[in-house]
């Protein structure tokens, strides 16, 4: 009579039932309502092996590992911020203590949107929870973790790409709506990776109205090959549940079967919840059958009321289309190496623009990148940024493995940078852990 | 209150019993528990009323075994569930024998109807079961607490053919599928023999001329008249429960405090806070069942006064198992007692205690008055051991909202009170492991009876309103009513307010120092595209367990 789950399985569920963006806003606190109601209806916590953990308020150290916020970083956060990015931590941590074999951190807010720079709320994120966690446990639990980010929300993960943009030891692959037809308009196959970490980035875009059998067929041909040839110590899966049929903001057609199927092939160490707004249809089913795949249960009870199987289909066109993404990624992938040469060639820095836009403040962000091409390491980086020409800051990146070359590269341009030309400069010394900071004026 | 109140607690052992007026304890009785519960228990009324008047009882309170040992031991009467689901894990896992059938028929998180049950398979099963000649059944839907409309179908169809059918969303109120099964399953198998019970103990207090109503104690401590019973199975583990509830009734709770009940082969643990007891988060477990009986949270560790005393690798151990009676009364094997007889801190044959001890003084080369201090540390390191896991489990319980995470209560008990046969003689012992002050009251050795006694009726009842639905539920009382959208937090607030103080009153008499406390209160604005639909509020309220009064 009582389950036992065949891999045993952590969950931090964090609600946040006393939080929202706003009243009617979709990041509000009845999101994950009924999927409590669901979780506890199942008696899914009550399942032998799997096994809740309360989530951690993560450190303010722990967010500026990764980002650099502007006028500064405490303006952005909330305590609702750091439980969200504490249960991540929770369930990473755990997973690497052996406790449990995978983990899935329901929690709220999402952060995938989240960028290294924060000037405000983009997206519904204001700080990522899957790179506060990846950044705590190398931090903590060992430099040298190679981790894979297999973004599934609908959304482009731009946050977490840019985060990792530069990063040789951390895969980041999103799964997502075409950006044409959808916020925030980016993630594209060319979309590749920084001049360092060249094919550590890979992007599909699928067609509004993709279906199970499509989603899983980018896990089959693409996302389970390229992991298996990168070997990663940690896969996390970013999983925004908005590609469900019923989700009022995307035009997607995955299905609550397609989600435990999808985390039944792809194996995350660590799931964490990112979108998803069809709080009544879809997430109670969805999370429902991501925690008992995660734990290697039968999932095939776990249908939503007004599913049949072959509801949804898609056009020959469609399916053609999608097979052929996954072999034109998978061939990049593999040539990546080539490709960064023809690339880049033997310059000695490489120079991007970019324009940020945030949705949840209302302002365009500049942002001007340098890196210095590397062999050895991630390379260090100049980061420009500003929303007013007059208030620039300038980010100082020395990577988590820096050789030499680059440190003296980085260290320089610190030295150089003077407050007549930045408001704000700041340096941040990964292998030290240390964030150093210059402020023209008293205000910062 | 006035007049006399008797308590009874049948346990494994020992049948205990109190007679108790105006906070006094006039009699005391304390024999041996035999195999028919309803012998010893007349065996203890009859020393109780001797030289009382039966007409001045107010009421008896038993604390039985029955149900609990029927579950555990496999004596439950044979019972049909029949049981509907919908999405979510295949509900034949759930099945609690090969009497179990699923049937169509769906209900969702909000209660709404998504498969209408599928009334010709449930038919079909229900006349297997009649024609196998079962007598009870069990009707089980998910989410049933919600909207109860598959049940209550299920159990029209069952008709007049059965003589007892337990509905799940009368048996407990909370989510949980797989718990509301079991429990529904133990109510139906539980049924008749408690019945019975109460018929024959019924029969037998009227006999002793006490016209008193008969109550019963239940699993969290609180108590109601055995005739209004709903669910039978909620009078399992109610030893356990006893004795808590007497520890409050004995006065000896102050803030947080660890309560300790030393008994034969168990220390039973638990823990106040807040000025009552602390409840199981989601259910007790009964054997191997986990239900959703709402029960005190309690933990056993095998180490008590009868437990046998073995050597292992040069150390002392304690149990699980019971070698037979210590040695200093009448047994073969050594135990922790007899190392208080040894000390002389209990009185007993302090000679064959001693000779009990002797072969495991000398395995560790000690002198016997040494290796008996040493049996009753190790006494100590069991139970402080099992306290400190407890509480690092107690205090690990989740919470979902950020306000209650950064609040971060814990509880930290900074006193223990210990009671039960061997209490006042291991005190000692227990205050050196537990490194707290430890408390023995008066009367500890029948603090099972007196808990059993003195237990107030308690009701607890949840309140789901869907104003966006029109839909109001209160499982416990059985009220499904329409609602409009203007029903307010404040409307359910009164709503659950009425709905605590009847069913206390169905339940027994009402005290008039009762309080209806609400104890969790959520409001939710349900959105339907980017605009409100409506509330959801869920409230859930109680009389809480708690004592009439305490001894003077
Ligand atoms: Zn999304
Ligand atoms: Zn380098």
């Amino acid at each position: 009579m009582n389950l036992r789950a065949p891999q045993r399985t952590g969950i931090v569920f964090f609600p946040a039932f006393d939080w929202a963006i706003d009243p009617t806003h979709p990041e509000r606190e009845e999101r994950l309502l009924y999927t409590r109601d669901q979780i506890f209806e199942e008696g899914l916590l009550d399942i032998d092996g799997i096994v809740q953990f309360p989530p951690r308020v993560a450190a303010e150290a722990d967010v500026a590992r990764v980002h650099t916020g502007l006028p500064a970083l405490a303006d952005h956060l909330s305590d609702s911020h750091l439980i969200s990015a504490g249960g991540a931590i929770e369930a990473g941590r755990r997973v690497l203590d052996g406790e449990v074999e995978r983990a899935f951190a329901l929690v709220r807010p999402p952060g995938h949107h989240a960028r290294r720079v924060v000037w405000g709320l983009r997206g519904f994120c204001v700080i990522n929870i899957e790179a506060v966690m990846i950044e705590h446990l190398r931090r903590h639990h060992g430099p040298d973790l190679r981790v894979a980010v297999v973004d599934t929300d609908c959304h482009h993960g731009d946050g977490t790409q840019d985060v990792y943009w530069n990063d040789p030891d951390t895969l980041f692959i999103s799964i997502h709506q075409d950006g044409r037809t959808l916020y925030p308009g980016s993630g594209f196959p060319d979309e590749f990776g920084g001049p360092n970490a060249y094919g550590a980035t890979l992007n599909v875009p699928l067609p509004p109205g993709t279906t199970d059998e499509g989603l899983l067929h980018v896990i089959d041909h693409l996302v389970l090959p390229v992991l298996e040839d990168w070997k990663p110590d940690l896969v996390i899966n970013s999983a925004g549940q908005d590609n469900h049929f019923t989700d009022p903001i995307t035009d997607m057609a995955i299905t609550a079967q397609g989600y435990a199927e999808l985390t039944r092939r792809l194996r995350p160490h660590v799931a964490v919840l990112e979108g998803g707004y069809s709080v009544q249809d879809a997430l109670p089913y969805v999370n429902t059958g991501i925690l008992l795949a995660m734990a290697g249960l039968d999932t095939r009870h776990v249908v939503e009321p007004d599913y049949r199987p072959g509801r949804f289909t898609v056009s020959e066109d469609a399916r053609r289309y999608v097979e052929r993404l996954c072999e034109i990624l998978l061939e990049k992938y593999r040539d990546r190496d080539g490709l960064r040469r023809s690339a880049f060639g033997d310059r000695a820095h490489h120079r991007e623009e970019r324009q940020v836009f945030y949705d949840g403040a209302g302002i365009t962000e500049h942002q001007a990148e340098t890196v210095r091409l590397c062999d050895a390491c991630g390379g260090s980086v100049q980061l420009e940024t500003w929303v007013q020409p007059s208030r620039k800051a300038l980010v100082v990146e020395i990577p988590r493995r820096c050789c030499p070359a680059c440190r003296s590269d980085a260290e320089a341009a610190w030295e150089r940078a003077g407050l007549d030309r930045y408001r704000w400069v700041e340096l941040r010394d990964r292998p030290a852990d240390r964030v150093e900071r210059k402020t023209a004026g008293r205000s910062g | 209150m006035n007049g006399i109140y008797l308590g009874i607690d049948v346990g494994g052992t020992h049948t205990d019993g109190v007679a108790v007026e105006n906070g006094r304890i006039l009699r005391k009785a304390k024999v041996p528990t035999q195999d028919d519960l309803v012998e010893c228990t007349l065996d203890a009324l009859e020393t109780l009323l001797d030289g009382l008047n039966p007409r001045s009882v107010r009421r008896v309170v038993l604390s039985t075994t029955l149900v609990t040992n029927a579950i555990v031991q496999g004596r439950l009467e044979p019972t049909g569930t029949l049981l509907t689901a919908g999405p979510g894990i295949d509900p034949a896992v759930f099945a609690p024998d090969d009497r179990c059938r699923v049937v169509g028929g769906a209900v969702d998180h909000r209660g709404r109807e998504i498969v209408p049950v599928d009334e010709g398979a449930a038919t079909e099963h229900l006349d297997r079961l009649a024609g196998d000649g079962v007598r009870t059944v069990a009707v089980v839907g998910k989410f049933s607490t919600r909207n109860p409309t598959h049940e209550l179908r299920l159990a029209e169809l069952a008709g007049d053919r059965f003589d007892y059918v337990a509905q799940g969303h009368r048996v407990a109120g909370t989510l949980n599928f797989p718990r509301r099964v079991a429990t529904a399953y133990l109510a139906a198998g539980a049924w008749r023999s408690h019945r019975e019970f109460v018929a024959a103990m019924t029969a037998a207090l009227r006999r002793f001329s006490v016209l008193a109503p008969l109550y019963v104690l239940r699993a969290d401590g609180g108590t109601q008249m055995a005739a209004a019973l709903a669910n039978p199975a909620e009078t399992a583990l109610s030893g356990p429960a006893a004795s808590v509830m007497g520890v409050d009734a004995l006065g000896a709770v102050d803030g947080d405090t660890l309560s300790l009940d030393i008994g034969g082969t168990t220390t039973d643990i638990s823990v106040f806070t807040g000025g009552a007891a602390l409840l199981e988060p989601r259910g007790a477990t009964v054997g191997s069942y986990r239900t959703q009986l709402r029960a005190l949270y309690t933990r056993s560790t095998g180490a008590g006064g009868d437990s046998c005393v073995r050597l292992e690798d040069g150390r002392v151990r304690l149990g699980p198992d019971r070698c037979g009676p210590p040695a200093a009364f009448g047994g073969t094997h050594p135990t922790p007692t007899d190392a208080l007889v040894v000390l002389g801190r209990i009185l007993g044959d302090r000679h064959r205690a001693a000779d009990a001890l002797r072969p495991v003084a000398r395995g560790l080369d000690l002198p016997v008055e040494a290796a008996a201090r040493a049996v009753l540390r190790e006494l100590g390191r069991t139970v402080a051991e099992a306290a400190r896991k407890f509480l690092d489990e107690i205090n690990a319980q989740p919470v979902y909202t950020i306000h209650e995470l950064l609040q971060g209560h814990r509880v930290r008990p900074l006193r223990a009170v210990a009671v039960g046969g061997p209490a006042r003689a291991a005190a000692p012992y227990l205050e050196d492991a537990l490194d707290l002050p430890v408390r023995v009251p008066e009367h500890f050795d029948v603090a099972n009876a007196v808990g059993a006694a003195l237990a107030r009726v308690n009701v607890e009842v949840h309140l789901v309103a869907d104003t966006a639905r029109g839909y109001l539920s209160i499982p416990q009382v059985d009220a499904y009513e329409r609602i409009d959208r203007r029903f307010s937090l404040e409307d359910a607030r009164q709503r659950i307010d009425r709905a605590v103080l009847d069913l206390a009153r169905a339940r027994g008499a009402l005290d008039p120092d009762d309080r209806v406390e609400r104890v969790d209160e959520e409001s939710f604005n349900v959105i339907q595209g980017f605009s409100t639909a409506g509330a959801i509020h869920r409230l859930r309220a109680q009389i809480r367990p708690g004592i009439l009064a305490r001894i003077a």
